[in-house]
């Protein structure tokens, strides 16, 4: 069973490159920006999610039987002719188990790791959205506020006689502060309220 | 759960895998499921005579390989 033709475990085959990448793999435990730098100076860029399905490819299933086929071979190489026939297949199998145990083990190290920090950057996401998500409600209620300001001012004759009239804008602005908040200056005119200076 | 044993043992081309090495490459493959589930499924395959285990001579681990009719289902009898 192979990956897609247009996956990047195809890719990385048919550009004879995937031997080369999971060895550079294994050696360095590269992190995901390091890889994409890699898969890019190869002229083959690709997404987070590309890289993730790399590593869980049936390519890369046989890329870890492969090199512990390989090291299965080189012990029997080395064995002794003599040996007991069931010492020496359990011997073998043990080289060959050893060998997978340990490539499956750092891909599932390098797994857990990259799906943590892809669900700490979700979650980074997550409170971007709610921020973003209360900013847009606040600027809607200030909105909303202004037009009912707005509203309330235009029915407001005397609001209006004050726009209308030929004073300067800071003057309006005075008159139409003065108009809207007669009561509370009354209030601190009589002593009833003490404003902060 | 149950097709990804039958690939990762395929692929190791007649090499037994021991259990843990065969759980581990399992979830390397992106299969999700906890051990009571990978336990079920290897007696289930094995039941179905898919795949069968040896004990190890010197360490005694259960050494699973894949049989002629799970090798037929991966590769639909090509």
């Amino acid at each position: 069973m192979d990956s897609r033709s247009d996956s990047l475990a195809a890719k990385l085959q048919r550009a004879g490159l995937f031997d080369e990448y999971f060895a550079w793999w294994l050696q360095e435990r590269p992190s995901i920006p390091d890889r994409k730098e890699w898969l890019e100076k190869a002229e083959m860029p690709h997404s987070n999610d590309a890289i993730s399905n790399l590593h869980k490819s049936p390519e890369a299933a046989m890329w870890r039987n492969a090199a512990a086929a390989k090291a299965r071979a080189a012990m029997e190489a080395g064995l002794p002719k003599n040996i007991d026939s069931l010492i020496r297949k359990s011997l073998l199998d043990q080289r060959f188990n050893h060998v997978m145990g340990e490539l499956s083990h750092k891909e599932l190290m390098d797994q857990f790791i990259l799906e943590g920090d892809s669900e700490r950057l979700k979650i980074k996401r997550e409170e971007l959205a709610v921020k973003k998500q209360a900013l847009k409600l606040s600027r809607e209620k200030f909105e909303t506020e202004t037009c009912k300001k707005f509203l309330l001012w235009f029915k407001d004759a005397k609001a209006r006689e004050i726009a209308d009239s030929g004073l300067s804008n800071a003057d309006k602005i005075a008159a139409l502060r003065a108009e809207y908040f007669k009561d509370v200056d009354a209030l601190e005119a009589s002593g009833g309220v003490q404003l902060p200076d | 759960m149950s097709t990804t044993i039958l690939h990762a043992l395929f692929n190791s081309d007649g090499n037994p895998l021991n259990e843990t090495v065969l759980l581990a490459e399992v979830r390397c493959m992106g299969s999700g499921g906890g051990e009571s589930q990978f336990r079920a499924d290897l007696a289930r395959l094995k039941n179905a005579g898919m795949i069968s285990f040896e004990e190890d001579a010197i360490t005694g681990d259960r050494m699973w390989r894949i049989e002629p009719k799970g090798s037929q289902r991966i590769t639909g009898g090509k």
